[in-house]
């Protein structure tokens, strides 16, 4: 009985004192509804990775497709009733009062309590004025996201590259996941609004190559910037770019081979239960010992370039020796 | 109001803990795990005695009330071979609630005459590969009775179909079943059934 009543921390839910459901939300949340928040909030990170434009599934990625005649009422029987949605994964009760409440509402475009109307998740292309063009390709999306955003640590030649749209395509579910979902992408930075918008909309029209209009207008190719070389030194950023992001992340991120023990922040590394690193003593850190030892077990591995140089060893010795600050 | 009670009660579940179920913030699973690569570590920094790594024969968890030394959590005994009748080496290492080391205790007796040897990967190293399998397949129910409320994991030589493998036996304090692991010699799950 006790552990029914557990709460998870962090969770924003609201017990109803006579029934012990969720509340629903409260009139003033519900006035702030728009299409696009139930967008950016459900059917985005959870609908649209299959129900877009390209696939053969039913199109959920505009207002249009969404409310279209007998749409709204199939969603209602796959999520609600039948239970069926979102293939694989599941709404949190959040996610599921949003959605309620949205289709209670009668599915309104704009917020009922906005005195202006809400974003259009379909401006017409060339509006200008902030509003982002629709029928886009991976030249756009590069230039407008990927570039600033992502290449500086998935170059050409980093572990996992996003350069091209093919890398980017092969990436798309980490990519959906982590920069969507999750948003744990980009590292120590967020996306714009508009970012996101231009993002989230190309993945909804299923992530095309090139324009579906070849009329429309396309940005002037930018070249790939090439990030400045960074030497190496006993700093963490230095040995992020130099030793983890290259030959260790591949694995020891979210979704790689060595998912339980991740490699990517300084807390990683310092906080983990696995004293990966014990700042001011390398000589009993998991990393000094990994990287030294010369049976099977040293890392990297041979199929990512095997044993660090001696430099490099050198210099994760030294940051840690140094107390693994910076 | 309702805020304020749900946050009592939250409170008074979190604190309340049971002898040998998953209280704990981390599975079982995951404190064991951690406990077999704490036992590889300080195996490599020669302060126990090798044949923790080369011997192990099983990992036993328990969970400890709070209150303890540095409020520890979790106290996992590494046993190695021994002869049959002998009481064996052991390895207590005690890990707090989120799995970080806190101490151990080393306890040497008579090794095994014959011990087994494990000539591609060494015992600890299988054990940890299949912890791995039993959490990353914990979406499975039955799978999942030896993840949170995992008891023990004990390794034990076989041949199978002309191959030699490592038998791994999960035991659960919510079961009676018994989970039989079934590993190659180069760490590679062959087969897992519960029964």
């Amino acid at each position: 009985m006790l552990s029914s009543l557990i709460v998870v921390g962090g969770c924003n839910y609201r017990i109803d004192k006579t029934s012990g459901n969720v509340d629903p939300l409260s009139p003033a949340e519900k006035a702030q509804l728009s299409f696009q928040k139930v967008f950016d909030r459900v059917i985005g990170p959870k609908c649209v990775s299959c129900h877009n434009e390209s696939t053969k599934e039913l199109n959920l990625s505009t207002y249009e497709a969404v409310t279209a005649p007998g749409i709204l009422s199939r969603i209602d029987d796959s999520v609600f009733v039948g239970k069926r949605m979102p293939k694989g994964g599941s709404l949190s009760s959040e996610e599921l009062q949003i959605l309620r409440a949205w289709i209670d509402m009668g599915a309104p475009k704009d917020a009922p309590g906005s005195q202006t109307p809400g974003p259009s998740p379909s401006p017409t292309p060339g509006s200008g004025g902030g509003s982002i063009p629709q029928d886009v390709g991976f030249d756009f999306v590069k230039q407008e996201v990927l570039n600033p955003r992502c290449i500086s640590c998935h170059g050409p030649e980093a572990t996992i590259p996003l350069d091209t749209y093919a890398q980017v395509k092969s990436r798309m579910p980490g990519i959906i996941s982590s920069v969507l979902v999750n948003k744990t992408m980009p590292k120590n930075a967020t996306l714009t609004k508009r970012e996101y918008d231009i993002l989230l909309n190309w993945i909804g029209k299923g992530f095309p190559e090139k324009p579906e209009n070849p009329g429309e207008p396309k940005p002037t190719p930018v070249p790939s910037p090439t990030p400045a070389p960074v030497p190496l030194e006993p700093k963490f950023e230095s040995i992020k770019a130099n030793i983890l992001s290259k030959k260790c992340v591949s694995c020891h991120s979210p979704g790689g081979e060595a998912k339980n023990i991740p490699l990517i922040t300084r807390e990683d590394l310092v906080d983990s239960p696995r004293e990966i690193v014990m700042p001011g003593n390398p000589d009993e850190s998991g990393i000094v010992i990994s990287i030294e030892r010369i049976d099977d077990k040293r890392m990297p591995p041979p199929q990512v370039g095997g044993a660090l140089s001696a430099a490099e060893i050198q210099a994760v010795r030294l940051w840690i020796q140094n107390g693994a600050k910076d | 109001m309702s805020n304020v009670f749900a946050s009592i009660i939250s409170v008074s579940a979190v604190a309340f803990v049971t002898a040998n179920a998953s209280a704990a913030p981390i599975a079982n699973a995951n404190a064991t795990e951690l406990a077999a690569h704490r036992i590889e570590k300080l195996v490599i920094l020669k302060k126990i005695n090798a044949g923790f790594l080369n011997h192990l024969k099983g990992l036993t968890l328990e969970i400890l009330p709070d209150g303890g030394v540095a409020k520890p959590t979790f106290k996992i005994t590494g046993s190695q071979q021994a002869d049959e009748g002998k009481v064996p080496s052991k390895v207590e290492i005690i890990l707090d609630e989120k799995g970080k080391p806190v101490t151990h205790t080393e306890t040497l007796a008579a090794p095994a005459t014959t011990p087994v040897a494990w000539p591609d990967k060494d015992p600890v190293t299988l054990l940890e590969r299949a912890i791995h399998y039993i959490e990353d397949n914990s979406t499975k129910a039955e799978i999942a009775l030896f993840n949170k409320p995992m008891k023990a994991v004990r390794i034990s030589p076989a041949n199978v179909d002309g191959k030699d493998v490592g038998i791994i036996e999960a035991l659960s304090y919510d079961t009676t079943k018994k989970l039989t692991i079934v590993i190659g010699l180069d760490a590679k799950v062959i087969s897992a059934t519960v029964q």
